[in-house]
C-alpha cells in the first residue's frame, strides 16, 4: 500500500479519535494528499506526502482507535496490521495532553509493536489552561522516544516535529515496551513461542492478544497452552492474566501522566488543594474523626461567639417586648389580667425565641458553610464507609445529608430505597438525629447551665443522637430486620469556595424558619398556657385557682414520680409538662416552660410594668456586648473549652440570662439532671408529624414500636446518666437502677431475636408484618 | 500501585458508587475511573445502573425544597459491582444535599 509512492520512509500517524490527528496530517502533508479506501473494507484511507528536511516522506493517516489489541472492528484491524506490517519506518503517536493519561494507553501499545516511535504532546494550551504544566524532557526520557509539545490547530510545533522526525528517521529510537508481572512475561514468552509466524514483535502481540483475550487462537494446540499459561498465572497470582494486563497499562499510564504532567497555576493549584483535602476528608480512618472535629468547632465556635450578642438579644427584647409592652398596655388602663397575657405569655415567648437567634444563627450559618463548600457529602461518604466497615448500616447519613434539618424529609427520603429491610432501618433511625427544633431546647438549657462550655453539650448530644441511630439499626439488624447493608451513593461536588450569597440564603432561610414557625408555636403556646383559667381539683371540687394547684400541675406532679430517677424533683412539675406537650412538636417543650414559669412569676411581672426604666434596660443590654466580646476574646486561648471539661460544678450554675423562663430553669434542675432531662428530649418520640410519616412508610406496628422504644431509651439513658453522676449519694438504689435498666435493656434484645427468629421461620415479609 | 485491583476491590467492597465517588476516594482523574470502570464492565464484571434525578431529590425533600439541585438531566450514573448477587435494586442516593428543615 505504501509502495504506490515510491518513497523511503514511511510515517504512520496513529490517535485516539479527536486527539487532532486529521489537523495535524493536514499540517505535515499540505495540499499532496490522496483519500482512498483501505483494501478490501469501506474503511476510509488517506495518504499524503510530507516534506522532512528536504527529504519526502510518506504519511499515512490511520483510523482513530482507543486500543489495537481487540473490541474495535475494522478499523482497529486496519490499524493494526498496518503498524505490524515491516514497511512502516516510524509510528507518530497523537496524544491530548490535557488528557493525557487516558490517551497513553494506546501509546502502552503501540510500543509493543516494537517500530521507532514520535510522540506528539497535542493540544498543550488546553493542558495549560487546565493548570497542566507538560514537561516534555521527562516524558521523553522515560519513553525512550522524541516528544514534541505542539498545538496543531495553530501549526505552533511544527517546525520542532519536523527536526524530530528527520532526526528520529535517520537514527530511530528505540522504545522500551511496558514490563508486565513476571508470571505475565512468562506466559507471553511461551505463547510468542508458539506462535511460529512473524517477527518477534508481531508475535509477541499476537500473544498479547490471545492472553487478553482478545483474539482466537489460531490452532487448537495453541488453545491447549492458553487455558495452561492462564492457569499457571492465575495460580501464581491470584489474578486473571487478562486483568493483570489492563492492570499494568493503566498503572504505568497513571505514573507516566503524573510524572510527566505538573499541576500548577490557579486551576492546578486547587485540583491539589482538592486531592490533598479529598486525601483527608475521605480517609478510611481519619474521615470521621475528622468529620467529628468539625462538627465540634461548629457547635463550640457557634455559642462562644453567639454568646457575644446573647445577653444582648435576651435583654434587649425583654425590655420592649416584656416591660416596654406591658408598661404600655398598663398605662392606656387595661386590666392586669390581658397585660400579663399579653406582655408575659406573647412577649416573654418571644423573648425566649429571640434570645437564641445569635447562636443558632451562627449553627446554621456555619452549617451552610460546610455544605456549600462540599465538604458535607464527603463527611458522609467517609462515615458511610468507615460504618460499613465496622458491620454498621451507614445509612443514618441520610438526615446529615439533608442537614440536620428535621426528621420528616428524612424519612420520606427513605422511600428511594427499595429494599424493605434497609428502608425500615432507614427510617427507624431517623427520630434520633437532632432536628433545628431540639437545637432550641439543648440551647436554652446550655445557655443556662453550661454557659462556658454549652457547645460542647451541644455537640455531644448531636454525636450521642448519631450514635444511638446507628446501635439502633445495628441492634434491628442483628435481631428483628435481618438482611444485608446497603450502599450509600452520591454524586460529590468538587470542593469550592463558599458563596457568601448562597451560604446567607441557606442560613437565612433555616432561620426564618426557626424564628416564625418555631417562634410562632412558642408564643402560641405561651399564650395558651397563660390564658387557660387555672383550673384544679380542690376539696370543694373544680375551682378556678393559681397555676400551681391548676389541672396542669396536678395531672403533671402525678407523673413526676416517674421522671424521679433521672432528676426530676416534684417542684419542677412544669419540666414534666413540658415533655408531655412536647411529643406534639418539641419546640413545644421550651413553648410550654415558658409560658408555665411566666406565669408563675405574673405577680413579679406586673411590678415591673408598673414602672420600667426601659432606657437603663437597653444601656444594660449593650454593655453586656463588650463583656461578653472580652470574655470571648480572653477564652481564646482555649477555645474548645477543655479545661472546664469535667470541672463542671453544681455550683457553677449561673446564668447571665435575664429572661425568666431561663432563671426558672435553672432553679428547677442540676447540670447534671438538665442533662440527663436533655438526653431524655433528644431520644424520645421526635414529634407527631414525625411519627406520622413513619407511620406511613413503616406502619402503625413499627410506629409503635419506634415510639416506645425512643420513650425506653430516652427514659433509660437519662436515669442512667443521673444515677450514674449521683452514685456517692445513693450507692444501692443507683445500683438497682442501673441493673434494672440493663435487665430491661436485655429483655428487649431477646424480644426483638425471638421476633427476628419468627419471622424468619414463618417467611414472612416484613413489609407484610407491618402493615 | 495497581489502579484497576484497587478500584475492583472497592467498589466489591461498597457493592456500588457512582465515578465521582471512586474518584475521590482514589485521588485518580474521573476520566481514568470511568476507563477502568469501563473495562470491567467489558469484563463482565460491573454493570452501570442509572438513577433518574427526580428519584431521590423529590422525595428526600418533601417535594418543596429549595435547597436540592440535580447536577444533569440525566441523573446520577451508579456503577455496581455484579459479584454481589445481594446488592438491592436501588441504593440509597442524594444528588445534592437539601438542607431545609421542615
Amino acid at each position: 500500500m505504501s509502495g504506490a509512492l515510491a518513497v523511503p520512509a514511511r510515517i504512520a500517524l496513529v490517535g485516539n479519535p479527536n486527539c487532532g490527528k486529521t489537523t495535524l496530517f493536514n499540517l505535515l502533508t499540505g495540499a499532496n494528499q490522496h483519500v482512498g479506501n483501505w483494501p478490501g473494507v469501506t474503511v476510509e484511507q488517506r495518504r499524503g506526502v510530507a516534506s522532512v528536511h528536504g527529504v519526502k516522506a510518506s504519511v499515512v493517516d490511520l483510523p482513530g482507535v482507543y486500543s489495537l489489541l481487540g473490541g474495535g472492528g475494522t478499523d482497529q484491524a486496519v490499524a493494526r496490521e498496518f503498524l505490524l506490517d515491516a514497511n512502516v519506518d516510524l509510528v507518530l503517536n497523537i496524544v491530548d495532553a490535557s488528557n493525557l493519561e487516558r490517551h497513553l494507553a494506546l501509546t502502552a501499545e503501540l510500543l509493543e509493536t516494537g517500530k521507532p516511535l514520535v510522540l506528539v504532546l497535542n493540544m498543550v494550551d488546553e493542558a495549560k489552561a487546565q493548570g497542566l504544566e507538560p514537561r516534555t524532557a521527562d516524558l521523553s526520557a522515560a519513553l525512550g522516544v522524541p516528544v514534541v509539545p505542539m498545538v496543531a490547530r495553530t501549526g505552533r510545533g511544527k517546525q520542532d516535529l519536523l527536526n524530530a522526525l528527520g532526526d528520529a528517521l535517520k537514527a530511530p529510537p528505540q522504545p522500551a515496551p511496558i514490563r508486565y508481572p513476571e508470571a505475565v512475561e512468562d506466559a507471553l514468552g511461551t505463547l510468542s513461542e508458539a506462535l511460529g509466524e512473524g517477527g518477534d514483535a508481531r508475535r509477541r502481540f499476537g500473544a498479547l492478544r490471545l492472553l487478553d483475550g482478545a483474539a482466537e487462537a489460531p490452532s487448537s494446540a495453541v488453545r491447549e497452552l492458553l487455558g495452561t499459561v492462564r492457569a499457571r498465572v492465575a495460580a501464581a497470582t491470584d489474578e486473571e492474566a487478562a486483568d493483570l494486563l489492563a492492570d499494568a497499562r493503566f498503572g504505568w499510564a497513571h505514573a507516566l501522566a503524573g510524572h510527566a504532567m505538573r499541576r500548577g497555576g490557579r486551576v492546578g493549584s486547587r485540583q491539589r488543594v482538592t486531592d490533598a483535602l479529598d486525601r483527608i476528608a475521605l480517609h478510611d480512618w481519619l474521615g470521621v474523626p475528622l468529620f467529628l472535629l468539625v462538627l465540634y468547632l461548629v457547635f463550640v465556635v457557634s455559642f462562644s461567639g453567639g454568646n457575644i450578642f446573647l445577653d444582648f438579644f435576651d435583654q434587649a427584647s425583654a425590655a420592649l417586648l416584656i416591660n416596654g409592652v406591658g408598661h404600655a398596655l398598663y398605662e392606656v388602663g387595661l386590666p392586669a389580667w390581658f397585660v400579663s397575657v399579653i406582655a408575659g405569655g406573647l412577649g416573654g415567648g418571644l423573648n425566649l425565641v429571640i434570645s437564641f437567634i445569635p447562636p443558632i444563627g451562627l449553627t446554621f450559618l456555619f452549617l451552610a458553610l460546610l455544605d456549600d463548600s462540599g465538604y458535607m457529602a464527603r463527611a458522609a461518604y467517609a462515615m458511610d464507609r468507615l460504618m460499613r466497615r465496622l458491620g454498621l448500616p451507614g445509612n443514618a447519613l441520610v438526615p446529615m445529608v439533608i442537614g440536620f434539618g428535621c426528621n420528616v424529609p428524612a424519612i420520606m427520603g427513605s422511600r428511594i430505597v427499595e429494599d424493605p429491610r434497609g428502608r425500615m432501618l432507614t427510617v427507624l433511625m431517623q427520630p434520633f438525629m437532632s432536628c433545628s427544633a431540639r437545637l432550641t431546647i439543648y440551647m436554652a438549657f446550655a445557655v443556662v447551665f453550661f454557659r462556658s462550655d454549652g457547645g460542647q453539650v451541644v455537640f455531644l448530644l448531636y454525636v450521642l443522637g448519631i450514635l444511638v441511630a446507628l446501635l439502633t439499626a445495628w441492634l434491628l439488624g442483628k435481631t428483628a430486620v435481618r438482611g444485608e447493608a446497603l450502599p450509600f451513593v452520591m454524586e460529590l461536588p468538587p470542593y469550592r469556595l463558599p458563596s457568601v450569597q448562597s451560604v446567607l440564603v441557606q442560613s437565612w432561610q433555616r432561620l426564618k424558619v426557626f424564628m416564625f414557625r418555631v417562634g410562632r408555636v412558642i408564643a402560641v403556646i405561651g399564650l395558651v398556657l397563660f390564658i387557660l383559667p387555672g383550673i384544679g381539683w380542690t376539696s370543694k371540687g373544680l375551682q378556678s385557682t393559681d397555676i400551681n394547684h391548676s389541672l396542669l400541675a396536678q395531672g403533671s406532679r402525678a407523673l413526676v414520680p416517674l421522671f424521679e430517677p433521672m432528676g426530676i424533683k416534684q417542684d419542677n412539675w412544669p419540666a414534666v409538662s413540658g415533655l408531655i406537650a412536647g411529643a406534639a412538636a418539641k419546640e413545644i417543650v421550651i413553648g410550654t416552660l415558658n409560658g408555665i414559669y411566666q406565669r408563675q412569676n405574673a405577680a413579679d411581672l406586673m411590678e415591673a410594668y408598673r414602672d420600667p426604666d426601659i432606657g437603663a434596660q437597653l444601656r444594660d443590654a449593650a454593655k453586656t456586648i463588650p463583656a461578653n466580646a472580652l470574655t470571648f476574646i480572653t477564652t481564646l486561648n482555649d477555645p474548645l473549652g477543655l479545661s472546664d471539661l469535667g470541672s463542671k460544678q453544681a455550683a457553677e450554675v449561673a446564668s447571665g440570662a435575664d429572661s425568666a423562663t431561663l432563671k426558672a430553669i435553672a432553679a428547677g434542675f442540676t447540670p447534671l439532671s438538665a442533662f440527663a432531662y436533655l438526653v431524655f428530649v433528644l431520644l424520645y418520640v421526635p414529634c407527631a408529624s414525625t411519627m406520622g410519616a413513619l407511620r406511613r412508610e413503616v406502619g402503625w406496628g413499627w410506629m409503635v414500636f419506634s415510639t416506645l422504644y425512643g420513650i425506653g431509651l430516652g427514659w433509660g439513658a437519662g436515669t442512667l446518666i443521673y444515677q450514674v453522676g449521683t452514685f456517692a449519694q445513693h450507692p444501692q438504689s443507683s445500683w438497682m437502677w442501673i441493673a434494672g435498666i440493663g435487665v430491661a435493656f436485655a429483655l428487649l434484645v431477646a424480644g426483638l431475636r425471638l421476633y427476628g427468629n419468627r419471622q424468619q421461620g414463618s417467611g414472612g415479609s416484613l413489609l407484610g408484618a407491618t402493615s | 500501585m495497581k489502579p484497576l485491583f484497587s478500584l475492583r476491590d472497592r467498589l466489591r467492597e461498597q457493592g456500588m458508587a457512582t465515578a465521582s465517588q471512586l474518584a475521590a476516594a482514589m485521588g485518580l482523574p474521573r476520566a481514568t475511573i470511568e476507563d477502568m470502570l469501563a473495562y470491567w464492565q467489558r469484563r463482565g464484571r460491573v454493570e452501570l445502573v442509572a438513577l433518574g434525578a427526580g428519584d431521590g431529590c423529590g422525595s428526600a425533600c418533601g417535594g418543596g425544597c429549595a435547597g436540592c439541585r440535580v447536577p444533569s438531566e440525566s441523573g446520577v450514573t451508579v456503577y455496581r459491582w455484579r459479584a454481589s448477587d445481594r446488592a438491592p435494586a436501588l441504593p440509597v442516593t442524594f444528588h445534592r444535599l437539601a438542607t431545609l428543615p421542615r
